[in-house]
């Protein structure tokens, strides 16, 4: 009677071998198939990618217009200086260099703005033609603030800030804000984190 | 070679392979540096003196601090012309690559806030054609020679810190050199 057992013949190692190579590949994609999750998920952590809508609730505009009279008239700079006063804008209600224009937005996860996920604030501080440096926070229902600045130009409905910061989920944050009109009154931001 | 030396040296290679296949995946991110010297040329100045809003201050405020000693002379008129805490300036800049201005590279924007002293806190952009850096710093009124911390950046600039060095140029330029770090590659 034959033996019935395990038969190691020369051929076995060799089958062995290549079902190992095999697994092995198979591990090895799952690895790097794994990996690439990993990758794209620890690149999501690292460079997270969000979209939020703002709607505008509340503004208010701050109207300088002594201010810069008086520092036409009394002022520390140079002849060379002065003459580098701007030109009056087109616009009779300006707005005009040093004015600022404060901004409180609800922020929307959706397009249609019904599921409210937290408020921004901008304080924008005009310079010329229309172009103001913003200052912006966005703060989150869900925990976290992002801190962002840059210019806007006023004469068209899309910009991109820098984001310089942020708290708790969105400490030590980075990147920019790139924000372009949405339907309605809306304002669709898209940010892009870094870290 | 025995059997389990083999699936060693197999699973390790695997292991190897995944490493590095991990390892270049994760590296496409990197950061680089960049210096960038760029030449201002004024284009706009704008002062806002806020000699109103101090006096009412002076009076209205919710602090118990006595300022006029600080700002105000004998007369009760402000001491010279200032800048005075709570003034700002507004500086409009064109930017060349090339201290002969005939190759313009974007615009710059610094809005300066005073405090004491004829010291500000000035924030900065530079508008340039690969993307915006924003820069922020102390600076004194009418000097020419100061450092600003780069804050950030988008486009070509994303992700970037470091410092911005300003020095006077030649005729009524300003010399901008742009030492930044962290660029998004």
């Amino acid at each position: 009677m034959e033996r019935q057992g395990p038969r190691y013949s020369s051929v076995m190692p060799l089958r062995r071998a290549a079902l190992l190579v095999v697994v092995s590949a198979l591990v090895s994609a799952s690895v790097v198939s794994g990996a690439d999750a990993l990758v794209s998920r620890s690149g999501a952590a690292a460079d997270r990618r969000l979209t939020i809508y703002s709607v505008a609730t509340g503004l208010q505009y701050i109207n300088t217009a002594d201010d810069r009279a008086r520092g036409k008239v009394n002022n520390p700079l140079d002849s060379t200086a002065s003459k580098l006063a701007p030109k009056s804008s087109n616009s009779p209600n300006g707005p005009f260099a040093g004015d600022i224009a404060v901004y409180a937005l609800k922020l929307y996860r959706d397009a249609t703005v019904k599921q409210p996920v937290g408020t921004a604030v901008y304080t924008c501080f005009f310079n010329y033609d229309r172009h103001a440096l913003c200052q912006a926070y966005y703060r989150f229902k869900a925990g976290g603030t992002i801190v962002a600045s840059g210019p806007v130009n006023f004469k068209i409905s899309r910009f991109t800030i820098v984001v310089s910061g942020g708290t708790s989920k969105y400490l030590g944050a980075h990147g920019q804000a790139s924000a372009v009109a949405a339907r309605g009154n809306a304002q669709r931001i898209d940010f892009e984190l870094l870290g | 070679m025995s059997r389990t030396t083999f699936a060693r040296c197999v699973a390790g290679s695997v292991v190897l392979v995944a490493a590095a296949l991990l390892v270049a995946r994760a590296s496409g991110a990197s950061s680089a540096s960049q210096k960038l010297t760029i030449y201002a040329v004024p284009a706009t100045v704008q002062f806002m003196n806020h000699a109103d809003d101090r006096l009412r201050g002076m009076s209205t405020n919710p602090f118990k601090l006595k300022s006029e000693a600080v700002i105000l002379g004998q007369g009760g008129k402000e001491k010279g012309n200032g800048p005075f805490p709570g003034d700002d300036i507004l500086y409009g800049f064109k930017l060349f690559t090339d201290t002969k201005r005939s190759k313009p590279i974007g615009t710059a924007m610094f809005t300066c806030y005073y405090q004491f002293q004829k010291r500000a806190t000035c924030d900065s952009y530079f508008d340039l054609t690969k993307g915006l850096v924003l820069a922020s710093g102390q600076v004194r009124f009418g000097q020419s020679r100061f450092t600003l911390g780069v804050v950030g950046g988008t486009h070509g600039y994303l992700g970037a810190s470091g410092q911005v060095n300003a020095q006077a140029a030649a005729g009524n330029a300003q010399r901008f050199d742009l030492r930044m770090t962290g660029l998004r590659t």
